[in-house]
């Protein structure tokens, strides 16, 4: 076992003191490290708790392709230690590169272009524990790749955004890494012919570990797709070969190039300083209204994860708030209210956040 | 006379679907575990949603338990009846109502049997990836249930891992509808959460399922051992080098004798150890796995080796595979099914251990297990008839559900917890936790009648001690693992 | 799966095969699905693991005989069962013995009963059942006013009954004598379709073997062992023992219902005098598929334009003699012949013994639902191995479209008959 940071006397102690001010407070507002701005606005009157005073890796064994971590470790961090064992986070967390921690990663489900292939972070949670809202250490799920005991509190925690309690320690399922990568951006005039390509895509036996659909210039100069594969190098061309009868290929993208196109977007740098980025989980048959739409209001935008998520950069306003009721904003201002976020629960939310967090501490 | 709760059921159902004689209520007793027998007070028939809305209303009016039913198939009591309870058994809730090649879903009622769905979904090139050995029988709503896993689990994972949204009934009666049609969600993932929750959480009345692109192609290889660790150290190596197979399996000498007689499908009847190892995936990429997987094989020293040459040799293949645990039967009247999760690579020891405990007790275990996800299948032999066998065997079992824990495992991989392990549930949790799960269970089920007695021990929850760490673990001188 | 039966006040010589089929189940289910009545019915107690449990309550003496009678009655013992089960539970002996072993003590409603009566009365004996069929086709303008089941047994009888037809005692071989064979009439068949016997003569001796057909022979008793009168099946098979000469290389049936029925001889007999014989009787039969696919068979002429055959599994040759690739592969043989698979062709017709006649509302559902598979595959023919599904499915196929000329039903034997002749 290749334990870096042991759970230490340290680390104990700190878990003890967050016990307490959860036990005493009234209001409780966790930040990591803050790189999704667009979850931290009206933490008026409510304790903050941060959490990169948790950081470190709990455990590792390369062999048994299984990480813990505290809450508070960079991101950025993990994806170094995964990478020097040839191993990997397939879901692609997102914002690496400014300061993602891991806990706010699981917390506001986090996930990028490689999600599509393998699975999102809920598929790769294995076990976590937290502090609930009485200030109670829970453990939940295990340390093996496959456990049936018990609520599945881990999946529970994915996009909890620190409403049901606070996340101090997770253990993830990590995968081998593909040796080698390659991309090829396919362009087309019309968004039609190109959810379409996306779709054939998607369902044909290829194996494609991310598909991105990009408005060029906002769609005035047509869309085109990103597609990356990865695998073994000897096979990578052959496959290259095949997938480009299925598309129009414009641009081809290996080694660095290709590493860096999929790091800008996991970092979500298209979206930098253009107000708030706004998620919405969809599906493929709702780009077409969605982006007329957003074509008409001049406003960018991304489908990622194969039509799966909407990515919405965009100046917030009401009108926005409520045609996107069930979104998630990531960075830039959004007014928590506007969006209505924690949303009205159902019976089933609203049974767990009670029994989680009786008294509502954590906003 | 009719109880006034039957009445209530009967303007619910015609005669014919409400069951309370004795022909109908005995044939419901048991479930795939049947060391545990419960006369249920009535079974119904469901065809429809509201039926299943209104029943779960009735129960809840007259607190009376329920239990829903898929095919019966649980192995851990699951679908037990629960005393002076109603078994709702939604197996002609059968239909996929929607099934959307393009965007790769299906929608269908809980009573449909996994193997359907599966089937409907390759004359589309698609596939539904969980196959519990079951498949041909079991339904999704019990596989969401206890959020089944299969062979084929090493790569895309297990049930819960291809549902995207549920509509369910709680055990007050409210309807709510968790997740969505897309991949991705903004909430907490409460279908994850309902997932596996044993039928504690109410009744999954709708389920949207993800569908992936079936693989180009598999290569399919068996390898015989004269031991069991030497198979138990090959698939090590293999998970070690980075290869990912689509699923990777071991059976030991009974358990071969037992499939290969039900199936046929070739097995080497004097092996020890036989492992079966499946690439999934684009041609090209899957010819160059070969190559490395085949050096390990190689390096591995079986003494047989052979690849499925078509499809019909690749299915008998796995038609062996997954008749295994009913073949037993061939062997031994009765026996116990275990499930348990050991980390991989600790295996070869775990079945070390598990064949050490066998011979110190003098009782027959079959193993057969999903290897590369460590989830050890071990099947006690036993003969009902003799005298305190069972009592014998449930001795073993437990000792080797102690080791999983041992381990750093778990006590199920995939066939829940049950009736059969809620008291290893305490062992594997600590207090603070297990008293969460009341918390929750209290929450969504105040009145106790969702599937009570299962997973979680009846009666009151046991009084939170630790509400906080213990001085010892606050001075970092023990860990709770 | 453990039970209580206590074998000795059962006392029946087949307690111990009922006893250990129940005890080799373990209850998982996987015969579920290949369970006609339960894809019907869906529920358990129309299943065969809720049948076991029912036999056990039974036999256990927890469970009154009339509780569990008209879920065992609406078992079609098409043993669809025994094929989908791993853990090889023999559900067929268990249920034929149950039933001999409950015969005496059930009461059955006074239509049912009679159904069951004339049904089991006449079928076994071809002059009487000629008579019946004749006298059935004169009732079936006012089969209105019969209680449904009797109903359903006028809508099988042919509104036209084939000329009887004589079968030569003895046939020579043509061409090269490789050896020589007997066949075993049957009974519903002779009457209802004498050609598939004549056809039968006519393929065998075309393939070189001599085909002796005693005189004297009766019901092999299937059909009274599949509603568990044993003591009317042994008294009918009894008849047959000692019928076919000693140096025959094979004993041909070319009904799957009697081939499994005489496959089961040796537990109908078991601890009667005449056991022994009967094993032996047993063990020299074949169904004609498994006998011509054993012999190299004589080339077949090329048919003129391709013949799109759909090839129904009976359940007495497949689930019950596990006689699946043999027929198959013999109508492979004719050259311009396309094969085509049944969708979900493991589950029953329906017909299944006389079924059709004692459970119609199930057997018509299965039916129906049989000749639409078989309609949804635009094939020329249908063929199969047994009289009881021939007729099931050609009456479905022709109500399926009643305006349109029907898809023709074949026995196997016919179409190899008819290619050998150039037809
Ligand atoms: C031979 C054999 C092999 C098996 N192999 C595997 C395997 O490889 N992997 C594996 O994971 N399991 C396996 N199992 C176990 C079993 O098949 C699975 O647990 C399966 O999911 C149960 O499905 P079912 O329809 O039979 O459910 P049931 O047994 O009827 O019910 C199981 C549970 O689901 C609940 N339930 C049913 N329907 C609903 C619903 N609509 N909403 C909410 N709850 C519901 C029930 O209350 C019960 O708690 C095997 C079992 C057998 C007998
Ligand atoms: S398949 Fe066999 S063992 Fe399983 S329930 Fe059916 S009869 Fe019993
Ligand atoms: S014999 Fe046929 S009808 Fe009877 S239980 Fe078996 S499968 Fe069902």
């Amino acid at each position: 076992m290749n334990s870096l940071v042991a759970p230490d006397t340290k680390v104990n102690e700190r878990i003890c003191e967050l016990q307490e001010l959860v036990r005493t407070s009234r209001k409780l507002h966790i930040v990591g490290s803050k790189s999704k701005d667009g979850f931290h606005h009206s933490s008026d009157g409510a304790t903050t708790i941060s959490t990169p005073s948790l950081s470190g890796v709990v455990s590792y064994d390369p062999l048994e392709f299984v990480v813990t971590l505290l809450g508070g470790t960079r991101v950025l961090e993990v994806v170094e230690l995964l990478e020097k064992h040839g191993q990997y986070l397939p879901f692609d967390p997102l914002l690496v590169d400014r300061g993602a921690t891991i806990g706010g990663t699981v917390a506001s489900n986090a996930a990028g272009p490689g999600r599509f292939r393998f699975g999102g972070i809920r598929d790769f949670l294995l076990g976590i524990r937290f502090i609930d809202g009485r200030g109670n250490c829970i453990r939940g799920g295990g340390q093996v790749v496959k456990n049936a005991a018990g609520f599945d509190y881990p999946k529970l925690m994915v996009g909890s955004r620190g409403t049901l309690g606070l996340l101090y320690e997770m253990t993830f399922k990590v995968f081998p890494k593909p040796e080698s990568y390659a991309t090829i951006v396919a362009t087309f005039s019309k968004l039609d012919e190109a959810v379409a390509s996306m779709n054939k895509l998607a369902s044909s036996p290829l194996d494609i570990e991310a598909i991105e659909l990009i408005p060029i210039e906002m769609g005035s100069r047509g869309y085109e797709l990103a597609i990356r594969i990865g695998g073994i190098a000897s096979a990578l061309m052959n496959r290259l070969n095949r997938l480009q009868k299925f598309v129009p290929v414009s641009m081809l993208l290996q080694d660095h190039d290709d590493w860096r196109y999929w790091r800008a977007a996991t970092n979500l740098e298209w979206a930098r300083d253009k107000g708030s980025l706004v998620k919405l989980p969809i599906t493929p048959n709702a780009i077409a209204a969605m982006d007329k739409q957003c074509s008409k209001l001049l406003i960018d935008r991304r489908y990622s994860v194969g039509g799966n998520v909407a990515w919405i950069a965009t100046v917030w306003n009401d009108q926005w708030s409520q045609q996107l009721g069930d979104a998630q904003t990531f960075l830039g201002p959004l007014p928590i209210e506007d969006n209505g976020y924690p949303r009205e629960l159902g019976p089933f939310g609203r049974a767990i956040k009670y029994a989680l967090d009786p008294e509502s501490k954590f906003i | 006379m009719l109880s006034p709760f039957i009445a209530k059921l009967s303007e619910i159902y015609p005669d014919a679907r409400l069951l309370t004689h004795d022909a109908g209520l005995v044939s419901y007793e048991s479930d795939g575990l049947t060391a545990f027998r419960e006369k249920p007070i009535a079974v119904v028939l469901p065809e429809s949603a509201d039926e299943v809305i209104r029943t779960v209303r009735c129960c809840f009016d007259s607190h009376v338990p329920f239990v829903a039913r898929g095919n019966g198939t649980s192995l851990s009591g699951g679908s037990l009846p629960v005393k002076n309870g109603i078994v709702i058994s939604m197996n002609r809730m059968n239909r996929i109502l929607r099934l959307d090649p393009v965007q790769r879903l299906a929608v269908v009622e809980p009573g449909v049997i996994n193997l359907n769905v599966t089937k409907a979904a390759a004359s589309h090139g698609l596939l539904y990836a969980p196959d519990p050995s079951s498949q041909s029988v079991c339904t999704i709503g019990g596989n969401i249930a206890f959020n089944s896993g299969g062979a084929h689990c090493l790569k895309y994972g297990m049930t819960s891992n291809h549902v995207l949204g549920l509509k369910i009934v709680l055990p007050n009666g409210t309807v709510d509808t968790l997740g969505g049609e897309s991949l991705e969600s903004i909430h907490p993932d409460y279908v994850g959460m309902f997932v596996g929750s044993e039928g504690l959480f109410g009744i999954a009345l709708e389920i949207t399922l993800r569908l992936i692109p079936k693989p180009e192609v598999y290569r399919t290889v068996m390898c015989a051992y004269r031991s069991l660790k030497a198979a138990g150290d090959a698939v090590s190596k293999i998970i070690a080098s980075g290869l990912l197979p689509g699923a990777m399996e071991i059976m030991d000498n009974l358990s071969i004798q037992a499939a290969e007689a039900a199936v046929h499908p070739g097995y080497p009847l004097d092996a020890a150890g036989l492992l079966i190892v499946e690439l999934e995936g684009e041609a090209s990429q899957v010819d160059e796995e070969f190559k490395r997987l085949h050096g390990l094989i190689e390096a591995s020293n079986p003494y047989f080796f052979k690849e499925a040459k078509d499809a019909f040799e690749r299915q008998q293949i796995w038609k062996g595979r997954k008749s295994a645990f009913s073949a037993v039967g061939r062997l031994s009247p009765d026996f116990i099914v275990q499930d348990g999760v050991v980390p991989r690579g600790r295996l070869g020891e775990a079945l070390e251990e598990i064949q050490r405990l066998s011979k110190q007790h003098g009782i027959r275990v079959a193993n057969v297990f999903h290897a590369g996800d460590g989830n050890l299948h071990p099947l006690i032999l036993y003969d009902g008839k003799q005298k305190g066998a069972l009592h014998h065997a449930e001795l073993l079992a437990a000792e080797i559900i102690e080791l999983c824990i041992r381990f750093g495992g778990s006590i199920t991989g995939e066939h829940g917890v049950g009736m059969e392990k809620r008291t290893y549930l305490p062992k594997m949790y600590q207090p603070s936790d297990m008293e969460s799960m009341f918390q929750v269970r209290r929450a969504i089920d105040p009145t106790n009648i969702a599937n009570p007695g299962k997973m979680l021990m009846d009666g009151d929850a046991p009084a939170l001690t630790t509400s906080g760490m213990h001085p010892l673990e606050k001075a970092g001188v023990i860990s709770r693992e | 799966m453990e039970h209580k039966i206590d074998l000795e006040a059962i006392g029946s010589p087949q307690a111990d095969a009922m006893a250990h089929a129940i005890s080799t189940c373990v209850h998982c289910g996987f015969c579920l699905p290949a369970c006609p009545t339960y894809q019907v019915l869906g529920e358990e107690m129309d299943s065969p693991r809720g049948r076991i449990v029912l036999m056990r309550g039974v036999l256990e003496q927890n469970l009154p005989l009339e509780e569990a009678t008209p879920y065992l009655d609406r078992c079609l013992g098409c043993l669809g069962c025994e094929t989908a089960c791993p853990s090889g539970v023999a559900y067929g002996e268990l249920l034929s013995s149950f039933r001999a072993h409950t015969q005496d003590k059930r009461k059955r409603p006074i239509a049912d009963q009679m159904a069951h009566m004339m049904a089991s009365q006449t079928l076994p004996f071809p002059n009487r059942f000629r008579w019946a069929a004749l006298l059935g086709r004169l009732a079936k303008p006012i089969a209105g006013i019969f209680p449904t089941p009797i109903r359903a047994m006028l809508g099988l009888v042919p509104s036209r009954l084939p000329d009887s037809a004589r079968l030569p005692v003895f046939t020579p071989a043509k061409g090269v004598r490789r050896g020589q064979v007997g066949l075993l009439a049957g009974c519903v068949q002779q009457v209802l379709a004498p050609d598939i016997n004549l056809a039968t003569v006519r393929v065998l001796s075309e393939n070189g073997f001599d085909v002796h057909v005693p005189v004297g022979q009766g019901c092999c008793g299937a059909l009274s062992m599949h509603t568990g009168d044993a003591k009317m099946a042994r008294r009918l098979a009894a008849v047959n023992l000692d019928l076919f000469p000693p140096n025959l290389d094979a004993i041909i049936t070319n009904a799957a219902g009697c081939g499994s029925g005489v496959k089961e001889y040796a537990l109908l007999f078991r601890g009667d005098p005449l056991e022994a014989k009967a094993a032996h009787l047993a063990n020299r039969v074949q169904d004609v598929s498994q006998f011509l696919d054993s012999i190299e068979m004589i080339s077949l002429k090329p048919l003129e334009k391709t013949l799109r055959v759909a090839y129904h599994d009976a359940c007495h040759l497949a689930h019950a003699q596990g006689i699946t690739s043999a027929p198959r592969r013999l109508l492979r043989q004719i050259p311009g012949l396309e094969l085509c698979e049944i969708p979900d062709g493991e589950i029953c017709c329906g017909s299944a013994g006389t079924y059709n006649i004692e459970q119609p509302q199930i057997a018509n559902t299965l039916g129906t639902s049989k000749a639409k598979h078989i309609a949804s595959l635009g094939v020329d023919v249908v063929a199969m191995g047994n009289i009881g599904c021939m007729v099931q499915i050609r009456n479905h196929l022709a109500k399926l479209k009643p305006d349109k000329v029907a898809i023709p039903v074949l026995h196997t034997v016919q179409l190899l008959d008819r290619a050998y002749r150039n037809e």
